[in-house]
Formats: C-alpha cells, structure tokens, sequence
C-alpha cells in the first residue's frame, strides 16, 4: 500500500506518492515573474526557496476547472516544483497493483489505480510533466528556467 | 148785473107801453095833422114793439143758438171751444153755458188723462212687449245655456268621478309610499345596527391588528437579532472552518513528514490521520452548520421580508380597518339620515293620507254638490221653458194690450182739445 496524496484537475481525481510532495501550502505569497507563460503562476518563496508554480489544469489544456488555494510543493529530488491544482484532497493508501489500462490514453496518467469506494485515481506521471516543461521552454527558447 | 130773463121780457113791455104812451102823449104837440096823429101813435106804438121785440129776440136767440151749437160740438167731441154768450145783463143763458163750459173743461182733463194715459200704456205696452221678446230671447239663450250647463253637469259628474278614482288610486299610492318608506325606515335602522355592530368588529379588528402588529414589530425585531446571532454563529463556525483547514493541511502535511519519517514515522502518521479525519470531521460538521446558518439566514431574511410584508399587508389592512371604519361611520350617518329621511316621508305621507281623507270627503261632497246641481240645472231647464212660454204669451198679451191701448188712443183722438187741433 503506498500512501498518495489525491488531488483533482478540473473533475478528474490524480494521485501522487507523497515521497514525492515535499508539503502542502496554504495560499503561500505570489511573486510575478517577468514574460510568464499561460502555465506559470508566478513565483513563490517555501522556506527560503524560490519555486515557480505551475499551473496544471493550464498545462493539461483543462479549461473551466478551479484552482485550490493549497499548493502542492514537490520534493527536492522532484526538482522543487509548486503546482496548482483544481483541489487538494487527501493523502489515501492506494494498492498500485490494481491498475487498469486508462481508456482516455491520458499522457499525465502513468497508471489508472482502482479504489474499492471511490472511481478509480490517475497516478500523475511527473516526468511527462517535466518533459512537457522542457519541450515549452526550449519552445519559448529557454527562457523559463528553474 | 144779472137780469132774469122774465125780467128781461117784462122791461120790454115796459118799455114798448112807455114808448107808446109817450108817443100818444107828445104827438099833439107834433106838427102833423090831427088825423094824423092816430095812425102815427099805432105805428109808433107798432115800430117801438117790433124794434125792441126784435133786439130782444135777437139776442135771446143768439144766445140759444151758441149754446145749442155748444152742445152740437160737445156732441161731437170738440172740446177745443168754449162756449161765449153775449148778454148785457147775465140771465139763465150765461149759467148755462158756465155750466157746459164747466162740463167741457172736465172733459177735456178728462179725455186728456185717458189720452195720456193711454199713450202711456201704449208706450209701455210697446215697450213691453218689446222687453217681453227681449226676454223671451234672453229666455232661449237662458234654456240653451242652461242646457249647456246640464251637459256641462254630467261631464262635471263624469269629471268627478274619474277624479274620484284616480284620488283613490293615488290614497293607495300614498299608503304604498308610507309602507315603503316605513320599510325604508326599519331597513335604515338595521343597516345603523349592522354598521354599528361593523363598527364595532372593525374598532375589534384594529385593536386586534394593532396588538398583533406590535407583536409582529416586537417578532421581527427579535428575528432580527436572531439572524444577527445566527450571523455571529456563522462567523464562529468560519473560524472553526479555518482551524479545521488548517488542521486537515497540518494533518495533511504531518502524514507526508511522518512518511519521510519512514519507519519511525509510522505511528504518527496513524495520529495525523486520525487528526486528519478529526479535520475532516470538524469541516463537515462546520459545513453542517454553515448550510444550517445558511439556511437559518435564508429562512431568517425570508421571514423577515415575510414579516415586512406581514407588516405591509397589515399595516394596509389596518388602513383597509380605518378605512371600514369611516366606511360604517359613513354608512351610519347615511342610514341615520335616511332613517330621519324617510320618518320624515312617512310624516309627510300621513299627513297626505289625512288630507286625501278629507279631499275624499270633499270630492263625495262635490259630487252630492254635482249631483244636486245637475237635479237643480233640469229643474232650471224645465223652469227655462215655462219661462219662456210664459215669456211669449206675456208678449202675445203686450202686443195685445198695446192694440187695445191704439184702439183706446183712436177712441180717444175723437175728442177735440185743442183750438189748434181743430184747425
């Protein structure tokens, strides 16, 4: 069983393994941030770093969906991201070995998780994260670096 | 100097012996022959008789034949002439014609009375009858007029009656008004009660509204206050909203360090999911209470508009009160003034009762009057035409009288009166 933080973009729940959160904050101060793209909500200061947020629901193209004051620190060897999210759930044990295939091909879902009282949760892969982070700033010419 | 007439013939003997014996006596002495003197003594004896015998005759006969032509005249009726003898010495034949002389003169007053009177009548006579046809006519137009007054009588009759009847016709109308004024009256006096009784309820109804009204304003006030606490009770429950989030995120955040905390952790992960559900408790418990106040406000604003409305709607319908109130004051009044109203009308309408009463009588009256008129108008009718029969044979009689009166005046014109007359 492996402890995962739920969380929603627009209607669809996605989980995290809370190795990889560093913490939870609450409506931290936003720094603007010179030439920001659609995705990046400015900056926040956790504890002495400089992260960037990113906005997911903008980088996944879900429009209409909300944005949770809560925001989702990731761990040092995440690369320190801040991501918004629709809402901040809570932290769930998941069982990782009952995944099914995603019918929706969803490229942010590494593994589409079952729950015996719940739909089933969208474990987000970060790396597609990062590789679609990367692929916009080499895009925008690299400005936006972290 | 009267002489009788024996006298009269005794002093002419007299007088023809004296004058014989003075011719006898003085002839001696007349120068004539002696055988003359007889023959002269007789034929002067002769002349001296036939001289004085002849005046004496002459004059008696004179006399007589004045007065036998007197008598003729009187015969005759001339009564214009007196009748004159001439006598030296009065004797019987004077006495004689006084005494015709008299008869003549009461004839003449006599004749001359009937004349005039006779006149008189004939004048009267004529214009009598005159008058008598006058009257006779007037008589006529008296009947024709009287006539017309019978018929006049019997329309008046008619007239009468036809007023008779619709006078009794308009006795029970009048009684008709007198009962519906009557009606009117009692209807007024219960309308008083009821609006009385209405004023009455509507004073109760203000009464009432005014209490509930202040309780309403005393309810909504208290609603107010209330929502006011319930607000207070909102805010409280924020704030223990914003713990509960705080403690979900601490739990939430204590589950990830305790995580890091690998093995040692494990206990305190328990904990902060315990804390956690603790959290997620408390936000349901407070978003339990937060609907609830929600829906308390909502229902509060709701009463409370519910009661501004309450309060509008009583507030109009304690005007809609007043309103009634002056509404039934008004009504009384007029009920009041209509009872006065029609008391007054059903005065009125006995007071006509009574006095068609007597105008009953005296149309009864009126008609015995008509009645007795139209008896009285025939009988006049009937008089009328006596009258006038009696009016013609009165003119008949005048016309008659005024002949005999003619005939009495021709009779009468026969007298002679006048001098003038005769010629």
């Amino acid at each position: 069983m492996t402890l995962t933080l739920i969380f929603r973009i627009g209607d669809r729940a996605y989980g995290l393994d809370i190795d990889a959160v560093q913490e939870i904050m609450e409506s931290p101060p936003r720094y603007p941030v010179p030439k920001p793209a659609p995705f990046l909500e400015g900056a926040i200061n956790a504890h002495g770093e400089v992260l960037p947020v990113i906005d997911l629901p903008a980088l996944m193209d879900v429009s209409g969906a909300a944005r949770d004051a809560r925001l989702v620190v990731l761990a040092p060897e995440f690369r320190g991201l801040a991501l918004l999210v629709s809402r901040v759930e809570r932290i769930v044990p998941l069982d990782l070995e009952r995944s099914v295939p995603d019918p929706d091909s969803d490229p942010y879902c590494q593994a589409l998780i079952e729950r015996d009282d719940s739909p089933p949760v969208r474990l987000l892969d970060v790396t597609t994260v990062y590789t679609q982070l990367e692929q916009l700033f080499n895009d925008n010419g690299g400005t936006l670096c972290p | 100097m009267r002489v009788e007439i024996s006298y009269k013939f005794i002093v002419g003997f007299l007088i023809v012996i004296a004058a014989v014996v003075v011719v006898s006596l003085t002839v001696p002495y007349w120068p004539v022959p002696s055988w003359l003197r007889q023959p002269l003594t007789i034929g002067c004896a002769l002349l001296v008789g036939l001289v004085v015998g002849a005046l004496f005759s002459r004059a008696f006969a004179k006399n007589i034949r004045a007065l036998t032509e007197a008598g003729d005249r009187l015969g005759q009726g001339d009564l214009s002439q007196d009748v004159q003898v001439s006598n030296l010495f009065c004797d019987e034949t004077d006495d004689i014609a006084l005494a015709m002389n008299r008869v003549q003169a009461s004839l003449r007053e006599l004749v001359g009375e009937i004349r005039g009177f006779a006149s008189q009548v004939t004048e009267a006579s004529m214009s009598l009858s005159v008058t008598a046809q006058e009257m006779t006519a007037s008589s006529h137009e008296v009947a024709g007029t009287v006539d017309l007054i019978s018929k006049g009588a019997e329309t008046q009759a008619e007239m009468v009656e036809a007023s008779n009847q619709s006078f009794r016709e308009m006795a029970v109308a009048i009684n008709q008004v007198a009962l519906s004024a009557q009606k009117v009256a009692e209807a007024a006096e219960a309308t008083v009660a009821t609006a009385q009784r209405g004023t009455d309820l509507a004073k109760g109804s203000t009464d009432t509204i005014r209490q509930v009204l202040t309780e309403v304003e005393g309810s909504g006030e208290q609603m107010v206050s209330f929502v006011a606490r319930v607000q207070q009770i909102g805010q409280i429950v924020e704030v223990i909203n914003g713990v509960a989030h705080k403690t979900n995120l601490l739990a939430l955040n204590a589950t990830i360090e305790a995580a890091r905390a690998g093995e040692y952790g494990r206990g305190f992960t328990i904990v902060a999911e315990e804390i956690r559900k603790l959290a997620d408790s408390t936000t349901d418990s407070s978003g339990e209470i937060t609907r609830l106040v929600d829906g308390i406000q909502e229902e509060g604003t709701q009463v409370q508009s519910r009661m501004a409305q309450i309060i509008q709607e009583m507030e109009a319908g304690h005007a809609a009160v007043d309103r009634t109130n002056q509404v039934f004051a008004e009504i009384t009044g007029t009920a009041e003034d209509t009872r006065g109203k029609a008391q007054v009308i059903s005065d009125l309408t006995q007071h006509q009762i009574e006095g068609a009463e007597q105008i009953s009588r005296a149309i009864d009256e009126i008609d015995k009057v008509v009645s007795d008129n139209a008896a009285a108008t025939e009988q006049v009718s009937a008089a009328t035409q006596q009258q006038c029969a009696s009016m013609e044979e009165m003119t008949l009689s005048a016309k008659e009288m005024a002949t005999m009166a003619e005939e009495l005046l021709m009779l009468v014109k026969k007298f002679k009166l006048e001098r003038e007359a005769q010629d």
